[in-house]
């Protein structure tokens, strides 16, 4: 038989770590917590038996981590030791000079570089007639510049030829609204699965699906299902859902 | 032929070679583009291109440069102010930064990657501006984000940086530390010359 201890402060390891979260202890970006509840999920499935309270306790307790997680985003408030002066061997002139200190190699280095930069432009090297390469790989910042870059440019040329830059100049696609795109789903899902037998929740999803369509797939089976048009089932607690047509 | 008639000759072509593309090119050519262009082994083309490098040091024009992790052709120093006269009209401004600038590329050169907050720590001021500069500049480039709460930008040199200040990789600055031991050993020699 299994020796359980339940102490008053803590009541299993998920609710030490919320704690330790809370107090700042663990820094809750460190945390995963999609593994945690992967984890914690298969441990408590495992049980014999599922109490509804253990279930409901274990919610809570993803949802207080989630918060501290949320928390964990923004600038922490100001506590009132934060507010207090420095201690006493931290005087403010002790610290700009332990600053000035620290930044100094810094301001030498800059100026190695700027005799550097002198000697390289005594050195005259052949100009590059073609584009340059405007950006690494990688480098976002660098390919959106050089994307605006070009966007002013056909923008003013445009407008000195007094046309209108319209989105198929820019080559965007037309904006579909994501309410027809569900609605156009939801008649893609009706005649593909209606007369058939269940169908798994996976099997609606192939191959790799974007996101965009993840979400429309999703959007458009929830519709159904509040037209009363088809049901979603789900025989094991985690288990992958069945999507039947009525 | 000798075999080492033969290496000698091999050596020449490697020069010819090389002479040639170094002309052509407006960018460092690195000695891993060229043995995989000629396959031939890195060292032999290393010791072509220090041989040139040393030929062209003699009553040339030309300088052989080390530069951005490559070798590349460029005028003679000593020449700078005529062939700046020349190029005046046909090239761009050359590159002026600001204190400020240099400084905050110093901090990114030796801390890298580092993020914005971790530069104004160093730096004790703003430096949003100063780094959209050097980034429009294309000296420094978004090299991902840290990992941590609110997933900073991290920012690190480009290799139009080394190209800029003369810098073959960036291990040829000098440390912190020698740059902090010079300072105090100036100081220590002005207080000397005061007494």
């Amino acid at each position: 038989m299994a020796f359980e201890i339940e102490l008053e402060e803590f009541s299993g390891p998920l609710d030490l770590l919320c704690r330790l979260v809370e107090t700042g202890e663990i820094h809750a970006s460190r945390i995963q917590v999609n593994d945690l509840i992967r984890t914690y999920s298969s441990y408590l499935l495992h049980e014999k038996a599922l109490p509804f309270r253990t279930v409901s306790e274990f919610i809570a307790l993803t949802a207080r981590l989630l918060l501290g997680k949320v928390r964990g985003l923004f600038p922490q408030p100001c506590s009132d030791a934060d507010l207090q002066p420095e201690r006493s061997d931290e005087n403010p002139d002790e610290l700009l000079r332990a600053a000035i200190v620290r930044y100094r190699p810094f301001r030498r280095a800059a100026m190695v570089l700027a005799s550097k930069l002198e000697e390289r432009q005594r050195f005259v090297v052949r100009q590059v007639e073609e584009d340059r390469r405007l950006y690494d790989y990688g480098d976002l910042f660098g390919l959106s510049r050089l994307w605006w870059d070009l966007l002013d440019s056909r923008g003013s040329a445009s407008k000195d030829a007094g046309e209108r830059l319209t989105d198929e100049m820019l080559g965007f696609e037309a904006i579909e609204t994501d309410f027809l795109l569900v609605e156009r789903r939801m008649l893609e899902l009706e005649d593909s699965l209606k007369g058939r037998g269940p169908v798994s929740l996976r099997a609606v999803f192939p191959g790799k699906a974007t996101r965009r369509a993840f979400i429309v797939t999703l959007l458009a089976l929830l519709e159904l299902a509040r037209q009363g048009k088809l049901k979603i089932l789900q025989e094991d607690p985690f288990g992958d859902p069945g999507i039947q047509f009525s | 032929m000798t075999q080492e008639s033969s290496s000698a000759e091999t050596k020449t072509e490697i020069t010819r070679i090389l002479e040639s593309l170094l002309i052509l090119s407006a960018e460092p050519i690195s000695t891993d583009e060229i043995c995989r262009l000629l396959n031939v082994r890195e060292k032999e083309v290393q010791e072509a291109f220090r041989s040139l490098q040393s030929h062209y040091e003699r009553e040339h024009g030309f300088r052989l440069i080390r530069i951005a992790g490559g070798w590349q052709l460029a005028t003679a120093p000593e020449l700078s102010e005529v062939v700046s006269r020349f190029r005046e009209n046909i090239q761009n401004p050359p590159l002026r930064l600001s204190r400020a600038a240099l400084e905050t590329l110093s901090v990114v050169a030796y801390k890298q990657p580092v993020t914005r907050a971790e530069i104004e720590e160093i730096r004790g001021v703003r430096s949003d501006k100063v780094l959209e500069t050097l980034l429009r500049l294309g000296l420094i480039r978004i090299a991902g984000r840290k990992k941590g709460t609110g997933t900073p930008l991290l920012f690190r040199t480009t290799a139009s940086f080394l190209d800029a200040f003369n810098l073959d990789s960036i291990s040829d600055l000098p440390s912190l530390q020698d740059l902090e031991d010079s300072r105090q050993a100036e100081d220590a020699f002005l207080v000397e010359e005061r007494q």
